[in-house]
């Protein structure tokens, strides 16, 4: 019976993305259609760790380079500003969502048509990596259906 | 026999507060919501700029319409997607009553925003948002004219990002500006304000 609750439990992890120490795990995976020039990935991602962790850097092919930005609003006035990192607090979660951080993907090698499924490598201070299968939403999304729609672990 | 303060009192606070539940009444007899729309001004200021098929678009079409006006640029990967999402689920929502709503999404990068540009990143949302590119002057000039802020920041890579106002302009049938609405708002917020707009604009 502990064997069979076991391999369940391995089954359902096995639909998040999760670092091999398993204290990182990510949900709610999405990277946003775009026609090309630039786009955005969006995730939750929990650490069950005791120690707080961090987002240093995401890796992956689909444009010419990655970074890390986070949206502030000054009055009604946007500002996308690049950051170094991405703290997890230790037992909490951190959202990358619209309007807060997010995964820049610039100059995008080709369309992101929805359906597709791109690659990243997300890097983590404490971690490491963690790679997974990012799925493409309609532009018109609001990343609520991602949930449903979770990461792919390799 | 006199009436005594105390009786004066209470008479006077039942009959404001008569009043005010009946002008509320009737308020709300008048109107679709509790919301409100700005007193109308003088009418924006017209422009002529360039649309994605490299036609020019006068100003003036926009009259007799609602406009929903909203400048971003096209590299911008998060917040201007995330507005012309939000344009675009409520010009769905809106139904027939969409025929009447104008939505134009005005680029405040016009270096790299040509016609092209604008077709490819409009292709994503929906086609009846009209996407307006310009010269730097003409861009200049409509920035000014509806009190947009929009700086170039530079990027550590050699690029660079534009911070600009996310509010998006509601403008009535006569080209007045009457509210605003942003990403952050959910859907039916922004329904609801587009709807008084229409309803009271004009």
């Amino acid at each position: 019976m502990k064997r069979l609750i076991t391999m369940i439990a391995m089954f359902a992890l096995g639909s998040l993305a999760q670092a091999a120490d398993g204290a990182i795990s990510l949900s709610g995976v999405w990277v946003r259609a775009s026609a090309g020039g630039n786009s955005a990935a969006y995730a939750t991602i929990a650490n069950s760790g005791a120690a707080e962790d961090r987002l240093i850097a995401v890796k992956g092919d689909v444009s010419t380079s990655i970074e890390l930005h986070e949206v502030v609003m000054d009055g009604d006035v946007m500002k996308m500003r690049p950051v170094e990192a991405i703290a997890v607090p230790a037992g909490g979660s951190v959202e990358l969502k619209p309007g807060g951080y997010h995964i820049m993907l610039i100059g995008l090698k080709a369309p992101l048509v929805e359906g597709a499924h791109v690659a990243l490598t997300l890097v983590f201070e404490a971690a490491g990596e963690v790679a997974l299968d990012a799925p493409v939403q309609t532009a018109v999304s609001t990343g609520h259906d991602a949930g449903h729609d979770h990461s792919d672990m390799h | 026999m006199s009436v005594s303060p105390a009786i004066r009192l209470f008479a006077a606070v039942t009959l404001a507060a008569a009043a005010t539940i009946g002008g509320l009444a009737w308020l709300r007899s008048q109107n679709p919501s509790n919301g409100s729309v700005l007193q109308p001004s003088a009418p924006a200021a017209p422009f002529v700029l360039t649309d994605s098929d490299g036609a020019r678009f006068d100003s003036a079409r926009l009259k007799g319409k609602v406009a929903l006006i909203f400048f971003g640029f096209t590299h911008c990967p998060d917040v201007c997607p995330t507005t012309l999402a939000a344009m675009t689920r409520v010009l769905e929502a809106l139904g027939p009553e969409a025929a009447d709503v104008m939505p134009v999404f005005i680029s405040v990068d016009p270096a790299r925003d040509t016609p092209d540009e604008m077709k490819t990143f409009g292709s994503l949302f929906d086609p009846r948002i009209v996407m307006l590119t310009g010269t730097p002057d003409e861009i200049a000039a409509v920035v000014r004219d509806y009190h947009i802020y929009a700086a170039k920041v530079a990027l550590e890579g050699g690029g660079y990002t534009m911070d600009h106002t996310a509010s998006v302009q509601l403008y009535d049938r006569e080209s007045r500006f009457r509210s605003t609405f942003d990403f952050h708002e959910d859907d039916g917020v922004i329904l609801e304000k587009v709807r008084l707009v229409l309803a009271r604009g004009g």
